[in-house]
């Protein structure tokens, strides 16, 4: 589980990124962790693995992320969005870092180079950016943690890629992992996430399990009487977001959509979901 | 597989699983695909799937043998039949009337069109039994 | 907050294998510059050097003397080129600690803040102990290579070595006899002063983080500034120690005074290598070490805020 109560960062400091960030994060699940660029998704990322120090009191599996214990990083991997490149090739890579991690699976590892279709032989600095970044997914990926932190993974990957990307992360998810993923394509990754999280410059716009929301939201044609939160244009027509009737069966939850009303009426959402555990 | 945008992705996939029951894919006796393969080849969160397959046992579709997997039911087919022609006498054909009403079109017109359809599709379908020499449901 | 203070040696072993692994192609190249110079440095002065003569005599006609050559250039490029490699290595583990872009996946690997501190000073003191024994190769090599070339010259360490070079470094008088005790002396500091300045590289090592500490961002050029200065600080300073004790001129000193009690030429300028010797070990290293520690407890203090 991860826990955070009245986190507060900045990396200088008059500019805070994150103000008294609250949040409650059980395991065993993917979590979409969404908001505008430059709220802090990837200082939070970074701040849970202890690579930055925050104040607040807040926890990883129940250990204090600051204190960077060995036995709490060996069972979290990081995947920044950018890493400096060494000129290594990925095979010599995971050689050494899959000493650090009792999960690791080199079979996760072959076969994610061959989906990735990354070749394993050469310098990670003569691959294409695509290219490296998928190399350094299944490394991480192979590291097989309990918990799983990744910022923006599907930044620059083409299509074929992400989706490949997504069997990847299905295939390694049981009820014992916790993903969390940053992103601001949130179309890339929306089948995968259970629980989502919005962020925003105040602090958790939102923080809920897919069914909580379906339970609370509709997305559907409006209708008469409806409390429409946000309306789009969509290819059969007007697609909006409305408060779902108590007696209405749930719909499927369109995160893109979902990310837009929530971002444009914090109040309403705030009231919707003050209900729930 | 495209989600479409009204009925939540759990749903959906429990259809894909009827459909595949339908279409003779998975058949009594043999042990459905693993929540875990199924979350690979949709590319969704296991725990979608298993939702899915939780909304089966519920409907008395799909049955959990301890130790060895989830199969179907005894009266797995004709259970999702009638669910299935239900749901289309519930749902398909209202709005099949709706639009009808709208421009006129009436209900001959549709059952010869439909018959059409069917008859075309169905000796599409047998010159295949006969190529291929298999049994295919109808 | 409480330290985390576990040290578990295979992942210590294992951090090292990961630093090796990320660094190699940046240590091969490194070492092939530093060999490639070298040796064009060498060859260059080998087919210039127009007159051999005596070994032991300082030969104001110019032209390089091949043992003098052989013997302190290759100790003063290594000393320099020592320096040089030791400021790089410090800009790289330093960069690998704590700059929050390049850091994050460094610092997200298992193992405590004092394992990777540990880390850090072994891969620090590689660096240091393998450039003393590529020093001391090449040295063996060169010496080789002149004694296959010049067979009928001792090729021994020339004790007045240092004097040459510390002639032109330090601008001393033109004309030296090696008969005169204070310029052996000061000969002899010198040589032995080039010998330990490594050391100093300690010193400057643990400085520099402390001051970049200090100040958030990137400190190279403060490094690169403080190392220069610090070095010229101490050389400096190491200089007046030795004439304020032994009256540094060098032109003008008595050599009566040497006359009347002959021994001092022997005992005395040994005595005085010993002393100067003693203050940069027994006050550089302990100064160095503390900084060290003073590093450590700031990176504790900045993570567990």
């Amino acid at each position: 589980m991860i826990e955070l109560k009245d986190l507060h960062y900045g990396y200088y400091k008059h500019q805070p990124v994150l103000r008294g960030l609250s949040l409650r994060l059980p395991e065993g699940h993917v979590y979409g962790l969404l908001g505008k660029n430059g709220v802090g998704k990837s200082t939070l990322l970074k701040i849970l693995c202890g690579s930055l120090t925050g104040e607040g009191e807040y926890t990883l599996d129940g250990f204090d992320p600051r204190r960077q214990n060995p036995q709490m990083l060996e069972r979290l991997r990081l995947v920044p969005e950018t890493e400096r490149i060494l000129p290594v090739t990925i095979e010599s890579l995971a050689q050494v870092t899959a000493p650090f991690y009792p999960t690791w699976d080199g079979e996760i590892f072959e076969s994610a180079l061959t989906e990735f279709q990354v070749p394993r032989n050469k310098q990670l600095t003569t691959l294409s950016l695509g290219q490296q970044k998928k190399a350094l997914i299944s490394l991480s990926l192979a590291c097989n943690t309990p918990y799983l932190l990744m910022d923006e993974p599907t930044n620059g990957m083409d299509i074929p890629s992400k989706s490949i990307f997504r069997r990847l992360v299905a295939s390694i998810c049981d009820g014992s992992k916790t993903v969390l993923i940053s992103t601001h394509q949130v179309d890339d990754i929306d089948s995968l996430i259970d629980g989502v999280v919005i962020l925003e410059n105040e602090g958790v716009l939102l923080n809920a399990s897919l069914d909580e929301v379906a339970a609370r939201l509709a997305f559907r044609r409006a209708e008469k009487d409806d409390e429409v939160l946000l309306t789009e244009s969509s290819p059969i027509g007007p697609w909006s977001v409305v408060v779902r009737r108590p007696d209405e069966p749930e719909t499927s939850v369109n995160m893109k959509m979902l990310f837009n009303a929530v971002i444009s009426h914090k109040s309403r959402i705030r009231s919707l979901f003050s209900d729930k555990a | 597989m495209e989600f479409q945008n009204n009925k939540p992705i759990f749903l959906q996939i429990a259809d894909w699983l009827c459909d595949k029951v339908l279409k003779g894919e998975i058949q009594l006796g043999q042990q459905l695909p693993s929540v875990r393969e199924v979350a690979v080849q949709l590319e969704v969160n296991p725990n979608t799937v298993q939702r899915a397959v939780e909304r089966l046992i519920q409907q008395d579709i799909v049955v959990t043998q301890r130790g060895r997997g989830n199969y179907l039911t005894q009266d797995a087919f004709s259970r999702i039949e009638d669910f299935r022609r239900q749901r289309l006498l519930d749902e398909a054909l209202p709005k099949l009337a709706d639009e009808m009403m709208l421009l006129g079109v009436k209900p001959k017109e549709v059952a010869n069109a439909l018959q059409n359809i069917i008859n075309s599709r169905l000796s599409a379908l047998n010159v295949k039994k006969d190529a291929s020499g298999e049994k295919n449901p109808t | 907050m409480q330290q985390n203070c576990s040290v578990e040696w295979t992942r210590i072993r294992n951090l090292l294998r990961y630093d090796w692994a990320i660094d190699k192609s940046k240590i091969t190249n490194t070492l092939v510059i530093i060999l490639g110079l070298y040796t064009a440095f060498f060859l260059m002065a080998y087919w210039n050097q127009t007159r051999l003569g005596d070994a032991d005599t300082y030969s104001p006609e110019g032209g390089a003397n091949l043992a003098t050559f052989a013997t302190v250039s290759v100790m003063n490029y290594f000393r320099y080129a020592t320096m040089v490699v030791l400021i790089l290595a410090t800009v790289i583990l330093h960069r690998k600690f704590t700059n929050p872009q390049t850091s994050v996946q460094y610092l997200a690997l298992p193992g405590s803040r004092l394992e990777k501190y540990i880390v850090m000073l072994a891969d620090y003191a590689i660096v240091f102990v393998g450039m003393e024994v590529l020093y001391l190769a090449v040295w063996a090599l060169s010496m080789l290579v002149c004694q296959l070339t010049y067979p009928e010259i001792s090729w021994w360490l020339n004790p007045y070595g240092g004097y040459d070079l510390a002639d032109r470094i330090f601008d001393f008088t033109q004309s030296h006899s090696t008969d005169s005790a204070p310029d052996l002396f000061h000969t002899n500091t010198m040589q032995l002063f080039f010998w330990i300045s490594p050391f100093i590289n300690l010193v400057f090592f643990g400085l520099w983080i402390n001051v970049n500490m200090l100040f958030s961002h990137n400190g190279i050029l403060k490094t690169i500034g403080l190392f220069i200065l610090g070095h010229i600080v101490l050389i400096v300073a190491g200089i007046t120690y030795v004439g304020l004790v032994f009256e540094f001129v060098p032109r003008n000193v008595d050599p009566e005074l040497f006359q009347q009690f002959p021994e001092m030429a022997t005992i005395a300028p040994f005595n005085f290598l010993i002393k100067t010797a003693k203050v940069i070990l027994w006050f550089q290293i302990p100064l160095a070490l503390f900084l060290q520690w003073l590093f450590y407890r700031q990176i504790a203090k900045k993570q567990a805020k």
